[in-house]
């Protein structure tokens, strides 16, 4: 339901007297797998299943780390710099890492 | 501990892929050492015994792993040999340039409470890529030793072994810096309170806790046996509360390592352009890149066959047929079965196996080469998208590339892949790769089926093996395999100098190893069928396997050969050379020589059918063998043999009506 002038008059006045801390900026997550080469991402979240998220953490791959795609080629593996080493990673199995590009 | 019962120190050697384990270990061992399998397992173990100061040192090289999280085999025997063989102490090699991520098997080797001495390899590679580290700083940040070493250029191996035997004299100094997971302390207390009443030693009721809240399969199925019911029903709970446990646990361990790592490792230039990626930006290009592998596997075949081709003819004219000319004079007087079993038997069936052994050993020279620099785990990513439409990823064409060589190879190098389906495909379908044996039949022969357009055929052959092997793969992938992936997320190393002594151990240990099955499985088997093509009256025309070759003379004539081609191709199965020794016994007759023999008797439509079923067959009796034991299941086996024989005998019967045909 759509919140009506008073509810978001009231959350104005909670904010203004800062009676609730201001709601986070909201962060675009993109799937690996889209990220153009050179770009400098953050990890985010991991959604393959137990073994896969097992492999991607075992490499390096947590949520919160650092990583720059290196490669991204048409249909192939992406190759990603992260922790030090570089890390191919099967396309189909990058749709699982959803990132934050960082500056 | 086994150093107070035997006085034998026993080190185990870990770390993860890549970071120049083995070099170390060869280094420590050199040829002292044995190569073999862990029991009932395929991974390879590798153990040696030195000196050093007096002591015998036992060194036990563990499977590269990135952790001790059962998720691997490799995993499973490695921390399996931590808890339950209890070594002195470990040494952990890392890489000293990817210590943010080398450190990690580290904080899980904590967790269990062996004496621990890091080596930080590869400093030279670390200085290159702007990464300064100091020992001392990690050292003292860890509470435990960090000794640099150069594996490649041989040094700090000596102090490296001198901390490792401090540490085992005396264990209870040994108290390092721990990790402390703060996440998910409170499910961990909770799980180990219970666990401490029936976790059996040597396991620790922490680890098994932590493990558990990592769903670890194999630690889960054992707490199940250990735990009575209302035990294991609050562990259940408990798991049921925390299921992203696994993400915070090893989330955990990361901080824990950045931590260590902030203290002794500072970025000189952090956004330096390295030489790998200044290499990778080439080797991985999708259209360079491939150019540049059909280069490098073009070169390894060329050199393969220059070099090794004529040192194999060598041996077999020079050294094998002398041989067993010798071997019948000798035996002259002794039983007719004897000399002959002597000198076609064992001479002809295992000797002429063994003349190969050159092929493999430039082979692997090559593979051992390009292993040791990097570049094959690159053909890995190359090839992945290719290999994906035959439901496999890049690492297969690993082994692939040594089925070219041989495919018992072939067979055992499926080992690199994670996945039991990948491996298991890999595995099934290997044999379609046309070894150098068949090249050597295709040689012999399409001349003489095909005159002048031998070479054209010969491509053509071995085109149908590549198509036949994709077209398999994606049969097995949509029906037997169906709806499981093989999911390819791998790390490539960084370019380094290769080193001499490991490619030199990588070909020895690999060529020892075929020489071994030489010795057992082909023996047998070329044994049973020289029996077979002797008795019951020591000619081959009227032995046992020529009956069996009259008899499925009928299935034959499907494919268009007489019970000739039929009992060559039988005898095939000991090695795929022995075809053109039995098609010589068989066919030379009236002065003819066997070309002169051969394209007088047999059409060029039987002799299409011919060459394409050698090259489709059950490749020979030792690859059959490495099948079996790569498997360990009589069933996958069989079904790899009748898969390869329907294949094999469609593929002739087609190709000899429709040559047939076209012939008029």
């Amino acid at each position: 339901m759509e919140e009506g002038w008073l509810q978001r008059f009231g959350s104005w006045v909670r904010l203004a007297l800062r009676l609730e801390p201001p709601a986070a900026p909201r962060v675009e997550l993109r799937r690996l797998d889209e990220i153009p080469p050179g770009s400098r991402i953050v990890l985010r979240a991991l959604q393959g299943d137990a073994e896969m998220n097992g492999r991607f953490m075992q490499l390096g791959l947590v949520v919160g780390s650092a990583a720059e795609v290196l490669l991204c080629h048409a249909d192939g593996p992406l190759l990603i710099r992260s922790r030090g080493g570089l890390v191919a990673i099967g396309r189909l199995e990058a749709r699982n890492i959803l990132v934050e590009m960082s500056s | 501990m086994s150093a107070n019962n035997s006085g034998v120190v026993t080190i185990a050697l870990a770390g993860q892929p890549n970071v120049g384990k083995s070099t170390i270990f060869n280094l420590m061992t050199g040829l002292k050492q044995h190569v073999g399998n862990w029991p009932g397992k395929t991974v390879e173990r590798k153990e040696g015994v030195f000196r050093k100061s007096g002591r015998e040192i036992r060194l036990v090289d563990l499977p590269g792993t990135y952790g001790l999280t059962a998720r691997s085999e490799e995993e499973r025997i490695a921390r399996d040999f931590i808890v339950n063989d209890q070594p002195d102490v470990v040494i952990m090699v890392a890489n000293a340039a990817a210590l943010d991520r080398n450190l990690y098997l580290l904080a899980e080797l904590l967790a269990l409470p062996t004496p621990i001495v890091l080596a930080l390899n590869m400093m030279d590679v670390a200085a290159a890529e702007g990464i300064e580290v100091r020992p001392e700083a990690l050292a003292n940040a860890l509470g435990l030793p960090a000794t640099p070493i150069s594996a490649i250029r041989s040094e700090g191996v000596d102090d490296l072994i001198d901390a490792a035997l401090s540490q085992a004299s005396r264990p209870g100094l040994f108290r390092p810096v721990r990790p402390e997971i703060a996440e998910q302390r409170q499910a961990l207390d909770a799980i180990s309170k219970i666990a401490e009443k029936w976790t059996p030693r040597p396991f620790q009721p922490q680890w098994v806790a932590s493990k558990l809240l990592e769903s670890d399969q194999e630690l889960l199925a054992r707490a199940r046996s250990w735990a009575n019911e209302q035990d294991w029903g609050k562990i259940e709970k408990i798991l049921a509360q925390h299921a992203d446990a696994n993400l915070e646990i090893v989330g955990g361990r990361y901080a824990w390592v950045d931590r260590m790592v902030k203290t002794a490792v500072r970025r000189i230039a952090p956004d330096k352009i390295t030489l790998t990626e200044r290499i990778d930006r080439v080797v991985l290009h999708p259209l360079v890149g491939l150019v540049v592998l059909f280069c490098v596997l073009g070169l390894t075949f060329a050199l393969t066959f220059a070099i090794a081709w004529p040192l194999q003819r060598a041996l077999e004219f020079g050294v094998l047929t002398p041989a067993r000319s010798w071997a019948s004079d000798v035996l002259g007087s002794a039983p007719p079965w004897l000399s002959h079993f002597v000198s076609d038997g064992l001479l002809g069936g295992v000797g002429l196996v063994m003349t190969f052994v050159p092929l493999l050993l430039v082979f692997y020279a090559i593979f051992g080469f390009l292993e040791d620099t990097g570049y094959l785990a690159r053909v890995a990513y190359l090839t992945d998208r290719f290999m994906q439409r035959i439901g496999l990823h890049g690492k297969s064409f690993l082994p692939f590339c040594l089925g070219f060589g041989c495919n018992v190879p072939a067979i055992i190098g499926a080992r690199v892949i994670e996945s039991p389906k990948g491996r298991l495909l890999t595995i099934l379908v290997a044999p379609l790769i046309p070894c150098s044996a068949r090249f050597a039949v295709l040689a012999f022969l399409a001349p003489i089926f095909f005159g002048p357009y031998a070479l054209w055929a010969s491509w053509g052959l071995v085109t149908v093996n590549l198509i036949v092997l994709a077209l398999v793969g994606m049969l097995l992938n949509r029906t037997i395999f169906k709806g499981e992936r093989v999911a390819f997320i791998m790390e490539l190393p960084l370019y380094h100098a290769p080193n001499i002594r490991s490619i030199g151990l990588f070909m020895w240990s690999h060529t020892w190893s075929f020489l071994r099955r030489a010795s057992t499985m082909i023996l047998a088997v070329a044994t049973s069928v020289w029996a077979l093509g002797y008795f019951p009256n020591g000619a081959v025309e009227g032995s046992y396997l020529a009956q069996l070759g009259r008899l499925l003379e009928p299935v034959g004539h499907l494919m268009g050969f007489d019970w000739r081609l039929t009992v060559a191709l039988l005898t095939s199965f000991v090695a795929k050379e022995n075809a053109i020794a039995t098609l010589g016994v068989l066919y030379q007759a009236n002065g003819l020589s066997l070309g002169e023999a051969l394209s007088q008797t047999v059409s060029v439509a039987s002799g299409l059918s011919f060459l394409l079923v050698t090259m489709l067959f059950i490749p020979c009796a030792a690859t059959v063998s490495a099948i079996r034991h790569e498997t360990q299941s009589w069933a996958w086996t069989l079904l790899s043999v009748s898969l390869l024989l329907v294949i094999a005998m469609t593929a002739g019967a087609v190709s000899y009506r429709l040559a047939s045909w076209v012939a008029g």
